[in-house]
Formats: structure tokens, sequence, C-alpha cells
């Protein structure tokens, strides 16, 4: 290696230096990889029981919307499984993921030292934390990719392509009934949805880091963001309370559910737009101000 | 000699809500200067403020007053600049444990600008980590692990080194290694170091200047050689003390204090246990003369040396153990 990344006119390393400095760092670490590894066994366990199971219970619900289904091949496909598994990955899983990425980054730093070796260097703490948090976007984003795509690809060639139904209240987004996108439109909603999830997580992220830029321990740190989150996500499950849903950030997170109605309203996919975008910088200004004053005591 | 680091009245309060103490004031009005080519040691027991006061010149912890400045460069206001020629480890060396010793390095250097490759060799050459570089940091020993902290600190080239207990918790080995390193790197290299220590030893030996903190207060600054002159006593064993200290005294002005620490010596020696001494700090004034008009005046001279462990003693007389217990006890007594 040579003299790698000049030093800028503020006297600081290049962005893309930070960068490559927080790539090495994750690419080392093992647990980096175990995402990828638990993502692969969940969607190989969801293909097998999609395999065995013959969907009465969600051909009852079908029928009360009037989608008759005599069997499950009717309404069971690779679209359907792949918006099914969405669910629990991008409201479960990868919120996990990503707090755990961004607790080590920061506060696990602080914990081992590290980041006490990187702060004597001369380096702007702003473009350190930055740089972090891309490293923490571009993660979020691979894992998210690998996840739609090995979901897409494996329930494709399981169980075909086809038109797309789906039941509202599975997609926990306060509508009743079923919708019915057809099979032609699909791969475009699919790639919507995805796009649309992955900046909601954009938010999950920059909330880890905030926290993350705080607290002295990594477990502290994801044990927090994930409290926070769940919390919100809770809320959002009584419907009494459903006024509140458009101020809760987790509404806007899970969006991305619309994509697999009959009819995208862009309207409100707008407005969640316009609300991620304000939460985003707003979470980054407050971990960038906090982190610049934050003594760093271990 | 110009002045590279400047420290004026630092101060750091902790404020600790849940604790039963409150605040903790752990570096109170601390001021020091190190010039170019010196090597500037922080003596201090456990818990003195040493730690403390080194993350406050490198930037870490904002001091709750006062201001540093490093080749003129204001920390408060210039911190990249300000540490741009400083190498630098606080606590202990910390690396990332998956990855190898030379892989730390490089992305530890890449942080300040990058070094050529060339550059790691002569480091990991001069540090003797040559031929384990390539093994992961987790199976260093700790001793390698503080020499790899060594070699990070002098990547880039530093004009400024700053290294906490360079050598705790290192075998009798590491210890001289260390210091030889320092010491190396202090002459041959002309780079001005600033370390903290516990052991007194270390900074007799290394050190030209030092700073004795106690619970955050400086206790004691100067230049060692003149520290000794004023410090350092004369340990004589004579008979009739009473009438050698008044002999000095008028020969030589000095003050001459008559104390029992002979006893033990001339115990040791065989000779009779009564006989007393006298402790006296020369000053400048020559040990030969005053030997020789105590013997030309008819004293009987049993032995006359400087005190070995004159730092020790101060270090002793002057600060506190911040252990509570051992407090305890000598409040007791
Ligand atoms: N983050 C912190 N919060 C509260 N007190 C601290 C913190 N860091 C250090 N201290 C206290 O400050 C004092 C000085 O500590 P330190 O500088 O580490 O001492 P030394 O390095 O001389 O052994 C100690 O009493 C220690 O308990
Ligand atoms: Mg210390």
């Amino acid at each position: 290696m040579n003299a790698v990344g000049a030093t800028g006119a503020s006297g600081s390393i290049s962005l893309g230096a930070v960068l490559r400095f927080e790539w090495t760092k994750l690419a080392g670490r093992r647990i980096t990889w175990v995402p990828f590894l638990v993502l692969t066994l969940v969607v190989l366990i969801i293909v097998t029981t999609f395999h065995h199971l013959q969907f009465i219970y969600a051909r009852s619900l079908f029928k009360t919307f009037g989608f008759v289904f005599q069997n499950k091949d009717e309404f069971v496909n690779g679209y359907y499984m792949t918006a099914h598994a969405m669910n629990p990955v991008f409201q479960l899983l990868m919120p996990i993921f990503i707090s755990v990425a961004a607790g080590l980054m920061v506060a696990g730093e602080a914990e081992h030292g590290t980041l006490r070796a990187c702060l004597v260097r001369p380096v702007s703490r702003t473009r350190l934390l930055l740089g972090k948090f891309v490293m923490l976007a571009g993660y979020s984003l691979a894992l998210a990719l690998f996840a739609i795509v090995l979901l897409t690809a494996t329930g494709v060639l399981s169980f075909g392509t086809g038109n797309l139904y789906s039941l509202n209240i599975l997609f926990n987004n306060g509508q009743e009934g079923a919708s019915m996108v057809p099979a032609a439109e699909v791969p475009m909603r699919l790639v919507g949805a995805w796009l649309l999830a992955t900046t909601g997580l954009m938010i999950l992220a920059a909330m880890a880091l905030l926290i993350s830029a705080l607290v002295e321990s990594a477990a502290m740190a994801y044990v927090l963001t994930l409290s926070i989150y769940f919390a919100f996500l809770t809320l959002r499950s009584f419907p009494f309370l459903d006024w509140l849903y458009p101020y809760l950030f987790v509404t806007h997170m899970l969006r991305w559910q619309q994509c697999f109605y009959s009819f995208v309203k862009t309207g409100e996919i707008y407005v969640s737009l316009i609300h991620l975008a304000g939460y985003l910088i707003a979470l980054l200004a407050a971990a960038v101000l906090l982190f610049e004053q934050r003594d760093i005591k271990n | 000699m110009t002045a590279l680091l400047v420290a004026e009245g630092l101060t750091k309060v902790f404020h600790r809500r849940f604790a039963r103490g409150g605040d903790l004031c752990a570096v109170d009005d601390v001021s020091f200067t190190v010039h170019r080519g010196n090597v500037f040691g922080f003596l201090g027991p456990n818990g003195a403020g040493k730690s403390t006061t080194l993350r406050l010149i490198l930037g870490l912890i904002y001091p709750t007053a006062g201001r540093v400045a490093i080749a003129g460069h204001d920390l408060s206001t210039d911190r990249l600049r300000a540490l741009r020629n400083v190498g630098a480890f606080v606590e202990a060396p910390s690396f990332y444990p998956y990855l190898t010793g030379r892989k730390n390095l490089e992305i530890f250097t890449g942080l300040s600008g990058g070094v050529p490759a060339a550059e790691i060799d002569r480091v990991l050459e001069l540090t003797g980590l040559k031929g384990r570089e390539h093994e992961a940091v987790q199976v260093y020993s700790h001793g390698m692990k503080q020499r790899l902290g060594i070699a990070a600190c002098l990547l880039p080239r530093p004009e400024l080194l700053v290294l906490d207990e360079p050598t705790d918790g290192l075998d009798p080995h590491g210890i001289r290694q260390t210091r030889e390193l320092i010491v190396h790197l202090a002459r041959a290299e002309g780079l001005t170091i600033v370390l903290s220590s516990h052991l007194l030893s270390e900074v007799e030996n290394l050190c030209n200047r030092v700073v004795i903190l106690d619970r955050g207060r400086s206790i004691l600054e100067g230049e060692l050689a003149a520290l000794e002159r004023q410090c350092r006593r004369l340990e004589v064993s004579v008979d009739r003390p009473e009438k050698a200290a008044a002999l000095l005294r008028e020969k030589f002005g000095l003050a001459a204090e008559i104390h029992d620490t002979a006893f033990q010596a001339v115990q040791d020696h065989g000779q009779d246990a009564r006989a007393t001494g006298l402790h006296v700090v020369l000053d400048g004034t020559d040990l030969a003369a005053v030997n020789t008009a105590l013997v030309q005046a008819g004293f009987a001279v049993r032995s006359l040396a400087p005190e070995a462990r004159w730092l020790e003693r101060i270090f002793l007389e002057r600060t506190s153990s911040t252990d509570p217990g051992v407090r305890a006890t000598e409040a007791q007594r």
C-alpha cells in the first residue's frame, strides 16, 4: 500500500479515505457476514414452509374479501412469497442487523478504545461519523438487496410467477381488504418496495448511529435502539391509536408495504419520503453535533 | 529551545451525577510547557490525573477551563493542525484484534494521510515486530501490543510523541527494551516526548523535565537536574551530629537536619548502633569540600553519600495514596 488518502485543505483526510478505513474494519469483522448467513437460512426455511403449507386459513380470508381460490397454486407463487416474506425481514431482521452494526461502529469502538486511537489522529470527528454513516447505509443497502434478490430468485424458481394477491391486514397498514397486482406489474412494485424499504432503513441507521455516538458500550447502543424501534412498532399495532400513526417514524419506514396495494397511493408515498428525509437530516445533524462535543472517556 | 506544547490552567471537572462523592476535579489548574527536544514526564500515583491530562492535550476530552496549544495551533480552534505532528496513545494502545498488526498500522496511518510501505517496514524493524506483522493482533502478547502501539505513534513521523505509561504491565526485559527505544527516539531521532508513569525510576532515567501530579494538582514542576539540586540530600553519618551541623551552617551556610535514618546503614556495617546522622541539601556545594571540612574539624565521618532514592522520598512525602483503604490506616497512626 502506498501513501493512501492525501490530506485536504481542511487538514483532515478525505471522506474517501475514511470510507476505505471503515470498509477494512467492517469487512474484516466476522459478525459483519453473519446477517447474510441468517438471511440465507431464513429464506430456505420460508421456501420449505411454503412447499408444505396448504394455506387453508389464508384461502378462507381471501374468500371473505371476494377472491375465491380452490387450491394454493392459484395464488401462492414466487411473488406472493417474496412480498409476504419482506414483512418479517424488513420489520424484524434488518433493524436488528443494522442496530448491531451501528452499535459496534461507534460505541463498540469507544468501548474497545479504538475510537480514541482514531481521534488522536488529525481526522475531523464530523467526517469520521459521516464516513461511518455512509458505510452503514451501504451495508444496509447491500443486506436489503441480498435479501430481496435471494427471496425473489428462490421464490420464482420454486413457485413460478403470477398475479400477486395479498391480504392488506397482513401488512398491518390499517386497511381492510385484499389486493391484486397483475403479474406484469409485480417486478416494478418489488423494486419500488425495496427502494422504499431501504430508504426507511436509513432512518433506523441514522438513529442507531446517533445512539451509538452517545453511549459507552455497543450492547447499550443496540438495546436502546431496538427498544425505541420496537416500542414505536408496538404503538402501531393498536387500532385505536390510528390517529397517531402519521406521526410515528415507523409508519413512514413501513410505507413500502403500500407498494403491494391494488392501486399505489403515490401521494402518501411522497409524504412519507418527505418525512423520511426530515428525520434523516435531523438525526444526522444531532449525531454530528453531539459527537463533536462528546468527551471520549474510554 | 522553543515551546512545542503549551498548557495553561488546564482544569477538568467530571460531573458524576450518581456517584457518592459528587463532581470530581480530575485535573486542577495544571500548567506546563514542553520544549522541543525535551523528554517530559508526568509522575503521579494511580488516579492522580495523568491520563486525564493527556486526554486533554490530545483533544479527546474538553477542558472545563484552560487552553492547550501544540506547535502554535490552539487545540480548541485548530485541532486538526495541532494534531498533525503528534503520535500518541492514552491509557493503553488499542487495535482491531481481528486485523493483522500491519493492517492495523496501515489503516490508522491512513487516518493521518497515509505513509509509504517502506516507512511501515522501518518502524516494524525498529520496534522489533518484523516477522510477526502478518499475524492478527489478538494473538500478540501484551508486550508486542505495547510495541505496536509505539510503532503506530511513529507513523507518520511525528514531532511530538505522547505515551501514557508506556511500560505498564511489561516484564523486566520489555521495560528495558521500551526504555531503550524511548531513549533512542529522543536522542537519535530528536523527537520530543511526553510520557506518564507512576514509576519513579522510569521518570528519573528517561526524563529531563517532570511534573508531579497529585489528586489533579501539580505539586512540583521543573528540570529534573534542578529539582535534584534543590531536593536531593547528602546523608552523613557522623559522631556529634549537633556540632557537625553547626560547623556546616557556619562554614557553608547549609541547613543540616539531624536524623537517624543513618542508623540503619550504620547498623548494617556492624558499627555503633547509636550513631546518628545528618541530612543536608548541598544545593551546589561541593561534596568533597564538606567531607574535608568535617574530617579536618576532627569529626569521625563514617559515611557520606548522596541520597539514593530522593525522588521516591519526595513522591511519598508530597503525594497521597489514592486508595481509600490505605489513606484510612495512615490517618489512624
Ligand atoms: N470518565 C470519567 N468519569 C469520572 N471520573 C473519571 C473519569 N476518568 C477519570 N476519572 C477520575 O479522574 C481521576 C484521574 O484519573 P486518571 O487521569 O485516569 O489517573 P491516572 O492516569 O493518573 O492514573 C481518577 O480519580 C478517576 O477516577
Ligand atoms: Mg492512567
